[in-house]
């Protein structure tokens, strides 16, 4: 399945100094597809992006969710903004027919900061960056 | 201990001991990993995935810990609250343990804090930062100067292609020239949406050129040329110029020239070791706030783990060292109220555990002693019932007494014999008293004044063994008692001199010594009966013949002199034959002839002869019908019963005597007996009577012949009675028989 992910993604303060004092952010971006009536999860991927500020050019660097595509940019916005607008792949394989959903989120992964950062950023509410779970219905029918 | 209460145990330990120890020992192993972790880059997989868990596994550990330590101090202050035995010792142990180890806890948290800090902030050094800016400017410096250098020579390169065709071979190879001559890698021709049009590289065999992102054709779009150092995919940099050609013709579109130039690797080299150096270091300054926050959070939790590990340690010590003595202390409790069956597990090898085994080993020996103590008065409990039972049966008074005379036992032949109450001593053969003195005897009876003189004296004279024989004097009944003493070891502390006490053992002879005197009399009454009845018919017969010789042949004052003489003789002959008859009565052996009778009939026949005659007793009767079961002689009763009026009687010589008889009936012992009472209002019996009572010859009156109440006491003993003799307090003599009934 393929899914084109549009999201605005936007940085706190915090998040913008740590990206500049070189602290890599890694931003995940986590599908899910579900039965709509019985609720139960069908498939479940997440992909990881990281942003990384390179000081010498200034630019910024964007990679993933392979390690082999690594993409700079002049302006962070320009970063973020192609974080906003992916073309995912969810591998279901053959769906039964019926109504499915599909939800998406993005989230700052506090897993992935260095470990000085980790106690801190657990108990900051400045470094919440997750959105909400957003849902699109589905319809399976013969043959798709 | 039943199965439920087995399963609350285990539950309680597992709960209570395990579970608190699982938890700090969890939350320890979480300190390390966290203390080894936080300096760490992240990357690792374990630390990256299990970090919130490991925080959640920290929290839960401390929620398992507080909430042990809770439990057990609010334990402790209602053990404390209730004055359970060792609690209070506890809690002065756990505040003494506190107070000892959370200051030098607090002392070296703060210090750890401010060394760590230090130390990290000691990493930063305000010049070394300097020089890696520096380093950096240098090196965009010299990216900015490279860039400025080849977007001149890019400037040039376009206004000498901008004639060419777009599409021509002759652009291809222009291109080409100049990529081999003017130092691009690549140079390209593109329209001015990034369409490629023509390009040219210095490696034939490259791939398609890459085509510049959205912001260097915008850039490029209004401002007509762009030029940057750009970072490529593997890391290395380039600089990037993109220059606007414009339209050659009216009509054409303009069209962008880009060339790539790469930089001189060891420049890239340097470049990307500055660039790598001054972000670590400026990523380390970042975290250094971050860094210190977390080794204070983790040096907290080392604290807060090591506070709880220390009220933890000390409850558990305070336990382990207080519930051996809270359980002695019970058991010493329970001991000393007289449980010797307490026994504390021994746990520990230490002093109190060496304590709670000599505390068994005292419990065991007092057992032990117990138990002897027990079989000892358990036997001598025997022997006391042993001895009670035969002091109880023998018919032998015993009186035993203290080295000071004072009366410790008496058994019940004692009081019998002694007509002491019930009440004397503990009431029972054997039983204690109070250490009555025998002054107190006397002073209860003054009779027994001979007897405790008797005691008394004995004893003054210090001497093994004793007997004597001693008459009481009781108004009624007189005693005679034959006594014998012993002196008796008495049972000392040790240290003390060893006592002496005395057994008296006495005996009523007063019935042997009557019945010795009764048969003495009865062979005097015999012999004198045999001696002088025999000579009284021929001295009757020779006076009678003489009468009747000489009657006729005297006159006058012979005459009468002779009529008086032989009739003075015939009536004192009389009278010694009637002497000798009641000799013979009082020595006559017995030989009753028992039949049924009813007594009220008979006294009813023998008052009706008194009756009828010119008698000067007059009766008053109040008799129990009957009874039945009255086995007795009738002839001998009759003799009883006369010799009893006849001696009410001749209590007055001038005056009538009124003569109360009553009879009734009563149980005495477990027998039944018919008790008849003579009562006359005449002047009582005399006082010699009274102190000799039924002895022969004991009597105040001139006639008779001092045998009338003898004779009484000899047929009621025939018929296995009792007899006694008293004086009313209002006046007259009381007669007292007691007839056993069947």
């Amino acid at each position: 399945m393929d899914v084109r992910f549009e999201q605005h993604l936007s940085l706190s303060p915090e998040a913008r100094n740590a990206l500049v004092h070189g602290v890599p952010l890694t931003v995940g971006i986590e599908l899910v597809l579900r039965d709509a009536r019985t609720q139960t999860r069908v498939k479940k991927k997440t992909v990881h992006y990281e942003i990384r500020y390179l000081p010498l050019s200034e630019h910024y660097q964007l990679s993933g969710p392979a390690d082999s595509s690594v993409r700079t940019f002049p302006r962070l916005r320009h970063a973020l903004a192609e974080l906003g607008n992916l073309q995912l792949n969810l591998e279901t394989g053959a769906l039964p027919r019926g109504e499915y959903e599909l939800l998406a989120r993005s989230f700052l992964d506090k897993q992935k900061m260095p470990p000085p950062m980790r106690l801190p950023v657990l108990f900051s509410p400045r470094w919440n960056h997750e959105s909400a779970w957003t849902s699109w219905p589905l319809d399976i029918e013969p043959g798709a | 201990m039943n199965t439920e209460t087995r399963q609350k145990t285990r539950l309680n330990r597992v709960l209570f001991r395990i579970l608190p120890m699982l938890a700090l020992l969890s939350a320890l192993l979480v300190s390390l990993f966290l203390i080894s972790g936080v300096q760490k880059e992240s990357g690792d997989a374990l630390l990256d995935d299990g970090y919130i868990w490991v925080l959640i596994v920290t929290v839960f550990a401390l929620i398992i810990l507080l909430w042990a330590i809770f439990d057990r101090i609010v334990t402790l202050v209602r053990n404390v609250r209730s004055g359970v035995p060792g609690a209070l010792l506890s809690a002065r142990w756990v505040r003494n343990f506190l107070l000892l180890s959370l200051p030098p806890a607090l002392i070296v948290f703060f210090f750890s804090a401010y060394f760590l800090t230090s130390t990290i902030d000691s990493w930063f050094d305000v010049q070394v930062e300097s020089a890696l800016e520096d380093s950096l400017q240098l090196g965009q410096q010299f990216l900015d100067t490279r860039t400025l250098e080849v977007r001149n020579q890019l400037r040039e390169t376009a206004s000498g292609l901008s004639y060419l065709q777009e599409d021509g071979e002759e652009l291809r190879r222009a291109l080409l020239g100049r990529v081999r001559t003017a130092g691009p890698t690549e140079l390209t021709v593109m329209e001015t949406d990034g369409t490629l049009l023509a390009t040219a590289n210095i490696n034939a065999l490259s791939s398609m050129p890459e085509r510049p992102g959205d912001f260097a054709i915008m850039q490029a779009s209004q401002q007509g040329e762009y030029s940057a150092a750009e970072p490529t995919v593997d890391g290395r940099l380039q600089i990037r110029v993109i220059q606007l050609m414009p339209a050659l013709y009216p009509g054409d579109s303009p069209r962008f020239l880009q060339a790539i130039f790469p930089l001189p690797p060891d420049i890239t080299d340097l470049t990307a070791s500055i660039e790598d150096e001054y972000f670590r270091y400026q990523k380390v300054g970042y975290l250094r706030q971050s860094l210190k926050q977390s080794f204070l959070l983790i040096l907290s939790l080392v604290l807060l783990l090591t506070v709880l590990l220390a009220i933890l340690a000390a409850l558990y010590s305070a336990r382990r060292m207080v519930t051996p003595l809270s359980k002695l202390s019970r058991a010493t409790r329970e001991v000393a109220e007289g449980d010797l069956e307490q026994e504390v597990a021994a746990g520990q090898r230490d002093e109190i555990g060496f304590l709670v085994s000599s505390f068994n080993q005292m419990t065991q020996a007092l057992r032990s002693a117990s138990q002897e103590a027990e079989a000892s008065r358990a036997e001598l409990q025997a022997q006391g019932e042993y001895l009670e039972t035969v002091l109880g049966n023998l018919s032998s008074g015993v009186l035993t007494l203290d080295g000071e005379g004072h009366i410790i036992t008496t058994n019940e032949s004692c009081k019998q014999i002694l007509h002491l109450p019930e009440t004397f001593g503990a009431g029972s053969a054997g039983g204690k008293v109070d250490f009555r003195s025998l002054d107190s005897l006397a002073e209860f009876d003054p009779a027994m004044q001979p007897f405790t003189e008797a005691v008394r004296h004995q004893l003054g004279r210090g001497r093994e063994e004793w007997q004597q024989e001693i008459k009481i004097e009781r108004t009624g009944a007189p005693l005679v008692l034959l006594m014998r003493g012993s002196r008796l070891p008495v049972l000392s502390l040790p240290g003390e001199d060893p006592g002496y006490g005395h057994v008296v053992v006495f005996d009523d002879v007063t019935v042997l010594n009557r019945a010795q005197r009764e048969a003495a009399w009865a062979e005097a009454a015999r012999r004198l009966a045999h001696e002088v009845k025999n000579p009284l018919t021929p001295i009757r017969l020779a006076t009678e013949r003489l009468h009747l010789r000489l009657a006729d042949k005297l006159e006058g004052r012979d005459s009468e002199i002779l009529d008086k003489t032989s009739r003075t003789i015939v009536a004192q002959v009389e009278a010694l034959r009637k002497l000798v008859d009641a000799f013979g009565d009082y020595a006559r052996e017995p030989e009753l002839n028992r039949t049924t009778i009813r007594l009220d009939e008979l006294i009813g026949e023998v008052v009706a002869l008194y009756q009828q005659g010119d008698s000067k007793v007059r009766f008053e009767l109040d008799l129990a019908p009957g009874p039945d079961g009255l086995a007795a002689d009738s002839g001998r009763l009759r003799q009883l019963l006369h010799n009893l009026i006849r001696n009410a009687g001749e209590a007055r010589a001038e005056e009538d005597v009124t003569l109360h008889i009553r009879s009734r009936l009563l149980e005495e012992k477990g027998k039944s007996w018919l008790a008849l009472e003579l009562l006359d209002d005449g002047p009582g019996f005399p006082a010699m009577v009274l102190e000799q009572p039924f002895e022969p010859y004991v009597t105040d009156k001139s006639k008779g012949s001092g045998l009338g109440l003898a004779i009484c006491r000899k047929i009621v003993s025939e018929h296995d009675g009792k007899i006694s003799l008293a004086n009313r307090a209002e006046g007259g003599a009381c007669v007292r028989i007691q007839l056993p009934l069947a």
